[in-house]
């Protein structure tokens, strides 16, 4: 028997023949190879046996629990949970690269049409004062009345109607005894409901009590979005003294000999663009002298200021740009 | 099928108590459980727990570990269990799995240690203590020695590259036949035979020093 004889029988466990022992006696090498292999098995075999915890079926059950919760998977779902964030990244991306292509458009349009700016800041500037004046006409509908029944001046009933028409605001003839008799409930009914505006001596707007009612629900009847804008429906509507209506233009100013005296006209204000300057002297807005600005009546329309410029007299207009 | 694993009334004649289960073999639990049977199931767990946590611990020295892993081969098993053929033992199934799993864990340490040598990540996985059962006697000082050589036997042998130390495993401490270990490993006798061989011959060289001569 050589050694690699030995050594196999020996490996495969089976214990050793009369030939194995004899080559073992001799072979000093196998025997060195016999020996470190049963002392190697023997240190094998002082190794303690580990035992499973207590526990070891709970964690199992806990464990087999857990895999239920996550094994109803089908395989469509399992296919998608790969698929589904792939797709999310893929839509975001395309969000991204597709607002950054928007948005360099929309500088380009900055840069080349400032026209268009303009436009839109109007629009903007008509929403804001729209908006002003509707809520002034409510809170101005208690002054109003007192004057319900003074009769309008005939010039102003017309420049008011000229103005609705021009607006495009839908204009049914009427009289005012009429709309007094008209009840309460179909007014609220009718959409596009009869308007004519009383005006009294300083021309101030004023309505019907019923038909101020029936604007609250929906003011003139229209859609207040579709209401066009003109500057002057800001102080057309509501009594102002002549100083705050100068202070709405940009123009401080202070009394001065029943005169208004300008001390400051703001930046950009549609006071500078009409060209009121410093140390103007405003006698009066709209023919009516500022010296009447303690009376109830106020100043409404507001469209020309008449100034004394040092020896000069002038009468210029408010233009808002 | 679906009816049989929840028919377990209809089946009521039929099915196996647990005390019954002990007398009754791997194949016979087996489809006791595939029939519905909880606690033939149990059966299996209670045979199987302590060979396949103490075979697991001698693979990765890491008896939390091991008992995570033998018994997330359980749950292998009672997941695949309608899958499963009679072809093989059981036990060469189960220790198949834990294998694997067991494997698979210790490729998942040697990329840890690949990072904690780059200094990514620091992990103290050779730190790790020899597991000392709790009911352990107070030892002699004779069993000092034996105490001390324990250890290195454990860690020679968790030192040992993976493809030797679970034959060796196998053939020394569960002392599985070379066919059993065969089928486990799914390799072909020569080839396990040559691993226990060679792995033998490793820890040879290592535990030199600790030989009497």
């Amino acid at each position: 028997m050589n050694c690699r004889e030995f050594k196999n029988q020996f490996e495969d466990g089976l214990s050793l023949n009369m030939q194995a022992e004899n080559h073992l006696e001799n072979c000093v090498e196998c025997r060195s190879f016999h020996s470190e292999n049963l002392q190697l098995s023997q240190m094998f075999q002082t190794l303690p046996k580990v035992e499973a915890p207590k526990d070891f079926e709970f964690g199992f059950r806990s464990k087999l629990a857990n895999a239920e919760l996550r094994k109803p998977l089908s395989p469509i779902w399992q296919t998608l949970r790969y698929l589904l964030p792939a797709a999310a990244v893929l839509i975001l991306g395309f969000v991204i690269v597709n607002s950054n292509l928007f948005s360099t458009e929309n500088n380009q349009q900055v840069a080349g049409n400032n026209e268009v700016i303009e436009k839109s800041d109007v629009t903007a500037e008509e929403k804001v004062s729209q908006t002003q004046t509707l809520v002034k006409e409510e809170s101005n509908t208690a002054t109003a009345l007192e004057n319900t029944d003074e009769e309008p001046s005939e010039d102003l009933a017309k420049s008011e109607t000229n103005r609705i028409l021009k607006n495009n605001l839908p204009v049914v003839a009427g009289n005012t005894q009429k709309q007094k008799n008209s009840k309460k409930a179909d007014n609220q009914k009718i959409f596009i409901k009869d308007f004519q505006p009383e005006l009294n001596m300083s021309g101030i707007l004023v309505r019907d009590n019923a038909v101020t009612q029936s604007e609250q629900i929906n003011p003139l009847g229209i859609n207040p979005d579709k209401k066009i804008y003109d500057p002057q429906v800001n102080i057309e509507k509501k009594t102002f003294t002549a100083d705050e209506i100068l202070l709405s233009l940009g123009i401080k100013t202070t009394n001065e000999n029943d005169n208004l005296r300008v001390n400051s006209v703001v930046k950009n204000s549609v006071g500078e663009t009409s060209g009121v300057i410093n140390d103007d002297l405003i006698t009066a807005i709209d023919d009516q002298k500022v010296s009447d600005k303690q009376s109830t009546k106020g100043f409404v329309q507001g469209k020309t200021l008449k100034i004394q410029r040092g020896e000069n007299q002038m009468i210029i207009a408010i233009k808002s740009n | 099928m679906a009816l049989d694993k929840y028919g377990k009334s209809a089946n009521a004649g039929g099915t196996k108590t647990a005390v019954e289960s002990e007398i009754l073999s791997d194949h016979q639990l087996i489809e006791a459980t595939k029939n519905g049977d909880e606690t033939a199931f149990a059966e299996i767990v209670k045979r199987y727990q302590n060979p396949l946590t103490n075979y697991v611990f001698r693979m990765l020295n890491d008896y939390q570990e091991a008992v995570d892993i033998a018994q997330e081969s359980f749950v292998r098993v009672y997941f695949a269990i309608e899958r499963y053929h009679s072809d093989y033992a059981f036990s060469t199934y189960i220790y198949r799995i834990a294998t694997n799993l067991a494997i698979s864990e210790i490729r998942k340490r040697k990329r840890r240690k690949l990072y904690s040598l780059t200094g990514l990540y620091q992990y103290d996985g050779d730190e790790e203590k020899e597991f000392q059962p709790e009911d352990e006697k107070p030892l002699p000082e004779a069993d000092l020695v034996s105490r001390e050589s324990r250890q290195i036997i454990s860690k020679a042998i968790v030192a040992l590259p993976e493809k030797y130390r679970v034959p060796i495993i196998l053939r020394e401490i569960e002392e599985k036949t070379y066919e059993e270990i065969a089928d486990i490993l799914e390799l072909g006798l020569g080839t396990t035979k040559s691993r226990i061989s060679r792995g033998r011959g490793l820890l040879r060289e290592k535990m030199r020093d600790y030989f009497d001569r």
